[in-house]
C-alpha cells in the first residue's frame, strides 16, 4: 500500500533565498512523525507548502494517491490534510463553538456523503470542545482563553475537519511541562483514533516520547529520516544543534 | 428568531409602512424619505463586504452610478418598468464588482480598497466621455405621466425604495445567520485560518463583492427618475462615497441593524441640515464623525450598546452570535 | 490620425517631466506604505495642503512657491508626526483591523477636501513665478520651465532622501524597521519613534510636492482624487520600497499619460494610472524591479 503522503523533490525559494531544496518524504498511515530542526531550517515553510498556504516551485506532493500540486489550502483541507498554526489564529469576534463550527461546516459538510444537520453540527462542536477540555468555555470569546487553552482550541479546530493527516505546528511552544503533557495527551489520543500526526516541535523530550519516526531539517534540506534514537545520533544532526 | 419569521416580519413592517405613507400628504416627506431609504440600501450593501467580510470598498459611488446610468441607457432605448431596470442595474454593477474583485481580491484587503478608490474615478471618466448618456453636460429624464400606483410619482419611487430597503435588510440578516455569514466572519477575523479551515475564501469574497455591488446598482437605478436631471458630478457625488462608509461605521458594522441605524440617523440629520447649513459643511461634519467614531467607538453605536449591556449583566455573556441557538 | 514626430517627441518629453513630478508625489507613500505598511490614502490631501500653502504665500507675499515648499518642510514634518501618533494610538497599538485604519485616512482625505472647499471655494487657484510661462527650446522639443523646475527639484529631493535613508543612522533605522521591527527593538532603538520620524518625512515631502503641483497647473480641492490611483499605481509598480523602481514607474506612467492626453484627450489620464494599477496587481505585485 502506498504511503499516505508522498513528497518528491519539493523546493521553495523566496526571491534569491532557498528555503527548501529537494525534500523527499513519505508518511505512512498511522505514523507519529516528529519534524525537528534549528530555527530557520524550513520546517514551517514545509508545512505551509504541503498544506497549500504557500506554493512550492518544484517537486510534487501526492496525498492518498491524489496530486496536490496547484490545489489551494481549502481544497487540501477538504481532502483530509489539516494543520494547526504555530501562533494561534482564532476567529476573535466569534465564540469557541463558532470557531469550531466554521471548519466543520466547510469541510465535513462540503464532502459528499457526510452532511451534518444543524443540530448534529452543534452537538459535534460541543463534543470536540469537550475532548480538549474546553466544554465549559464553549460560549466564551477567544480572548478569554489562556495560552494552553488557545492551543487546544487550535487543535480542536483542525480536528473538526476530520483530517487523516494533521500537522501540529509548534503547538507546545512556551508552555509549562504539565501543559506540554496535556497537549501531548491530546495528540496521542488523536493518533489512536486513526489520525496520522506530524509533530513540528523544539521540545526534544516531547518529540522523542511521541515520535515513531524522526525527520530532521537543516538549512532547507533533510539530513536525517528514521528511528528517533538513530536520527538523533546522526553526526550531522549533532553538528547542526551543537555546532562544530 | 428564525429567518423565516424575520422575513415575514420584515414584509409585514414593509406593508404597514407602505400603507401608513398613503396617509402622508406632504410631498417633501417622500423626497427626503427616498434619500434615507436609499442610504439604508447603500449602507447595508456596503456592510456585507465591509463589516461582514472585512474588505473596504471606497467606490460605492461607482457601483451606484453604474446602476443609474444603466437605467438611463434603458430609458433611451426601451420602456421598462423601474423594477426591471433595477435588476438590470444590479446585474451590471454586480458584474463590474466581480471583475474588479477577481483582479484584486487575491491580494491584501488594502489593495482592494485602493483599487476601488481609483475605480470610482475611472468609471466617472468613462461616463464623462460618453455622449450617449449626456457626457459631462448631463441628461434630462422625463418621468412617465402616470405613476404605476395611485399617488404621485415621487410616492411611487419612495415605495419602491422602501421595498428595496426591506429586501436588502432581510438579505443581510439571512446572510448573518447562515453558513455564508460565518464564512464571511472567518475571512474578516483571520483569512489565513479560514482558508486553512476549508473556507473557499476567494469564492466567498467574490460573492460578497458581487452581491454588494449588485445591491448598490439596484439602489442607483431609480435615481434618474428621482432627480430628473442626471450629470456625472451629482451621481458621483462625494456624499455617496463618504456616507456609505460613515453610516455603517457609525451605526455598527457587525450587525444588519448598524447600517440601518447609521443611515436613518445620519440621513435624517443631513436632510434636515441641508436646509439650514451648506451642504459642504454638512459633509464636513459627517467626515469628522467618521474619524471620531473610527478612533473612539470602532464598533459603532451597536457596539456601544452591546458593551454597555455586557457590562451590566453579571457574568460575561458574549454578544449575540450568528448561527447559534440564542435568541436574537 | 497621423502621428507627427515632433508631437510624439514632445509628448514623451513632457511625459518625462511629468513623471519626475509624479515621483515627488509618490515618494511619501513609498515610505509610508512601502516601508511602514501604512496605507495612507490621504496623501493627496496633504499634497493639496501644500498647494494651498504655496498659493497663500504667493498671493499675499509674492513668495516663490518652491521656496514656500522648503519653508513648509518642517511644518509638514511635525504634522506628519502628529498624524502618526494619532494613528498609532488609535489603531496600531490595538492591532485593529485594517478597515478602521483605512476608514480613518479616508475620513482625513474627505475632511481635507471639504474644508478646502469651505475656506477657498471651488475656483481654480494658481501661483505666479518667473519660470511659469517661458520654455526652453531645443530643436523640435519644448521644455516648459514650469515643468522643468519641479522635475529637477523633485529628483534632487528624492536623491537627498535616498542618501539620508542609506547613510544616516536614523535613515538606516527606518529601512531596518521596514524589514524587521523586532530586530530593531533588540538594537535598543524604539520602532515607534523611528516610524514617527519616517511618517513625518513622508508627509513633509507633500509640502514640496504640493508646491510643484500648483506650479504645473492651477488647483482646486477635488483634483486630489485623481492622484490616489496614480500614487498607488506608481508605488506598487515601482516595487513598494525601492526608490529607483518608483522613479522608473513614475516616468513610465508620466509618458503613457502624456501620450494618451496628446492623442486621445486629457480626460482619459486617470484611466491610464488605474489601468496600470489593476494590471500590476493582477500580474506582478512585486513591481517592475522585482522586490515585494
Amino acid at each position: 500500500m502506498s504511503a499516505l503522503l508522498e513528497v518528491n523533490g519539493l523546493g521553495k525559494r523566496f526571491g534569491g533565498f532557498v528555503a527548501l531544496e529537494g525534500i523527499n518524504l513519505a508518511i505512512e498511515r498511522g505514523d507519529r512523525l516528529g519534524l525537528i530542526g534549528p530555527n530557520g531550517s524550513g520546517k514551517s515553510t514545509l508545512v505551509n507548502c504541503l498544506t497549500g498556504t504557500l506554493r512550492n516551485e518544484s517537486g510534487s506532493v501526492v496525498f492518498d494517491g491524489k496530486q496536490l500540486d496547484g490545489m489551494v489550502a481549502h481544497q487540501r483541507t477538504r481532502l483530509g490534510l489539516a494543520r494547526s498554526f504555530q501562533l494561534p489564529k482564532p476567529f476573535h469576534t466569534l465564540n469557541l463553538v463558532n470557531n469550531i463550527r466554521i471548519p466543520l461546516l466547510y469541510t465535513v459538510n462540503a464532502r459528499p456523503g457526510t452532511h451534518l444537520s444543524e443540530a448534529e453540527a452543534e452537538t459535534r462542536c460541543h463534543e470536540l470542545l469537550g475532548q480538549v477540555g474546553l466544554a465549559d468555555k464553549a460560549m466564551r470569546l477567544p480572548r478569554d482563553l489562556t495560552q494552553v487553552e488557545m492551543r487546544k482550541m487550535e487543535l480542536a479546530r483542525a480536528v473538526a475537519t476530520q483530517p487523516r493527516l494533521l500537522f501540529a505546528d509548534e503547538a507546545m511552544a512556551g508552555l509549562s511541562p504539565s501543559e506540554v503533557e496535556e497537549i501531548l495527551a491530546v495528540l496521542f489520543r488523536l493518533n489512536e483514533q486513526g489520525i496520522t500526526i506530524v509533530l513540528i516541535e523544539h521540545i526534544m523530550r516531547a518529540v522523542m516520547s511521541f515520535s515513531t519516526r524522526l525527520v530532521v531539517l537543516v538549512a532547507g534540506q533533510k539530513i536525517a529520516d528514521g528511528e528517533p534514537q538513530e536520527a538523533i545520533r546522526n553526526p550531522q544532526v549533532e553538528r547542526a544543534y551543537l555546532g562544530e | 428568531m428564525r429567518n423565516g419569521t424575520f422575513w415575514a416580519l420584515a414584509i409585514v413592517v414593509g406593508i404597514v409602512l407602505l400603507v401608513v405613507t398613503r396617509l402622508v400628504t406632504n410631498e417633501y416627506f417622500f423626497f427626503a424619505g427616498y434619500v434615507v431609504l436609499q442610504y439604508i440600501v447603500l449602507s447595508t450593501a456596503w456592510n456585507i463586504l465591509g463589516g461582514y467580510t472585512g474588505y473596504t470598498n471606497f467606490g460605492t459611488a461607482a457601483f451606484f452610478a453604474l446602476g443609474a446610468y444603466t437605467a438611463v441607457v434603458l430609458h433611451k432605448t426601451t420602456t421598462l418598468p423601474i423594477p426591471i431596470m433595477m435588476v438590470a442595474g444590479g446585474v451590471v454593477s454586480g458584474i463590474v464588482g466581480l471583475g474588479m474583485g477577481y483582479l484584486t481580491l487575491r491580494l491584501r484587503g488594502v489593495f482592494f480598497a485602493i483599487a476601488t478608490l481609483a475605480m470610482a474615478i475611472v468609471v466617472q471618466t468613462f461616463i464623462v466621455n460618453w455622449d450617449y448618456v449626456g457626457g459631462s453636460r448631463g441628461i434630462y429624464i422625463i418621468r412617465p405621466q402616470q405613476a404605476p400606483l395611485t399617488g404621485s410619482y415621487i410616492e411611487y419611487l419612495y415605495s419602491i425604495m422602501l421595498i428595496m430597503a426591506v429586501i436588502s435588510v432581510a438579505i443581510a440578516r439571512t446572510i448573518e445567520r447562515s453558513r455564508l455569514g460565518l464564512g464571511f466572519a472567518a475571512i474578516r477575523d483571520d483569512e489565513l485560518a479560514a482558508e486553512a479551515g476549508g473556507v473557499p475564501t476567494l469564492r466567498l469574497k467574490l460573492i460578497a463583492t458581487a452581491l454588494s455591488g449588485a445591491l448598490m446598482g439596484m439602489a442607483g437605478a431609480p435615481l434618474p427618475y428621482y432627480v430628473t436631471y442626471l450629470d456625472p458630478a451629482s451621481s458621483f457625488n462625494l456624499a455617496y462615497a463618504v456616507n456609505s462608509v460613515a453610516m455603517p461605521v457609525i451605526g455598527g458594522m457587525t450587525s444588519w441593524i448598524g447600517p440601518v441605524i447609521g443611515a436613518v440617523l445620519l440621513g435624517t440629520i443631513q436632510q434636515l441640515a441641508t436646509v439650514t447649513i451648506s451642504s459642504a459643511l454638512n459633509l464636513l461634519i459627517v467626515g469628522l464623525l467618521l474619524i471620531l467614531f473610527v478612533i473612539i467607538a470602532p464598533n459603532g453605536i451597536v457596539g456601544l450598546v452591546r458593551s454597555r449591556r455586557r457590562a451590566r449583566s453579571a457574568a460575561a455573556v458574549p454578544a449575540p452570535q450568528p448561527a447559534t441557538r440564542e435568541a436574537a | 490620425m497621423i502621428v507627427s514626430l515632433d508631437l510624439l517627441m514632445n509628448a514623451i518629453v513632457s511625459g518625462l517631466l511629468l513623471g519626475g513630478f509624479y515621483a515627488a508625489v509618490t515618494v511619501g507613500v513609498t515610505v509610508s506604505f512601502g516601508m511602514l505598511d501604512i496605507a495612507n490614502i490621504a496623501q493627496p490631501a496633504f499634497i493639496l495642503l501644500g498647494c494651498y500653502a504655496a498659493y497663500m504665500t504667493n498671493s499675499a507675499l509674492g513668495l516663490d512657491p518652491v521656496l514656500t515648499g522648503f519653508i513648509m518642510l518642517p511644518v509638514f514634518f511635525v504634522i506628519g508626526m502628529a498624524v502618526y501618533r494619532l494613528y498609532y494610538f488609535a489603531f496600531e497599538r490595538r492591532g485593529e483591523q485594517a478597515i478602521q485604519g483605512l476608514a480613518f485616512f479616508f475620513g482625513l482625505l474627505f475632511v481635507a477636501e471639504v474644508s478646502l472647499v469651505l475656506v477657498f471655494g471651488v475656483d481654480y487657484r494658481f501661483v505666479e513665478a518667473p519660470y511659469i510661462g517661458p520654455s526652453l527650446h531645443l530643436g523640435l522639443i519644448d521644455l516648459p520651465l514650469r515643468m522643468l523646475v519641479p522635475f529637477a527639484v523633485s529628483l534632487a529631493m528624492i536623491g537627498v532622501l535616498q542618501l539620508y535613508l542609506t547613510r544616516s543612522f536614523i535613515g538606516r533605522a527606518i529601512l531596518a524597521v521596514s524589514q524587521d521591527s523586532l530586530a530593531l527593538q533588540l538594537m535598543a532603538a524604539s520602532p515607534i519613534r523611528i516610524k514617527q520620524i519616517a511618517f513625518g518625512i513622508s508627509i513633509a515631502t507633500c509640502a514640496l510636492a504640493g508646491a510643484f503641483l500648483i506650479i504645473i497647473q492651477p488647483v482646486e480641492p477635488s483634483i486630489g482624487r485623481d492622484y490616489i490611483g496614480r500614487i498607488f499605481a506608481i508605488c506598487v509598480l515601482g516595487g513598494m520600497t525601492s526608490f529607483p523602481g518608483m522613479v522608473v514607474a513614475a516616468l513610465l506612467i508620466g509618458i503613457v499619460e502624456s501620450i494618451t492626453a496628446t492623442f486621445y484627450g486629457p480626460s482619459w489620464a486617470p484611466a491610464v494610472a488605474f489601468g496600470f494599477l489593476l494590471l500590476t496587481l493582477a500580474v506582478r505585485p512585486a513591481g517592475l524591479l522585482g522586490r515585494t
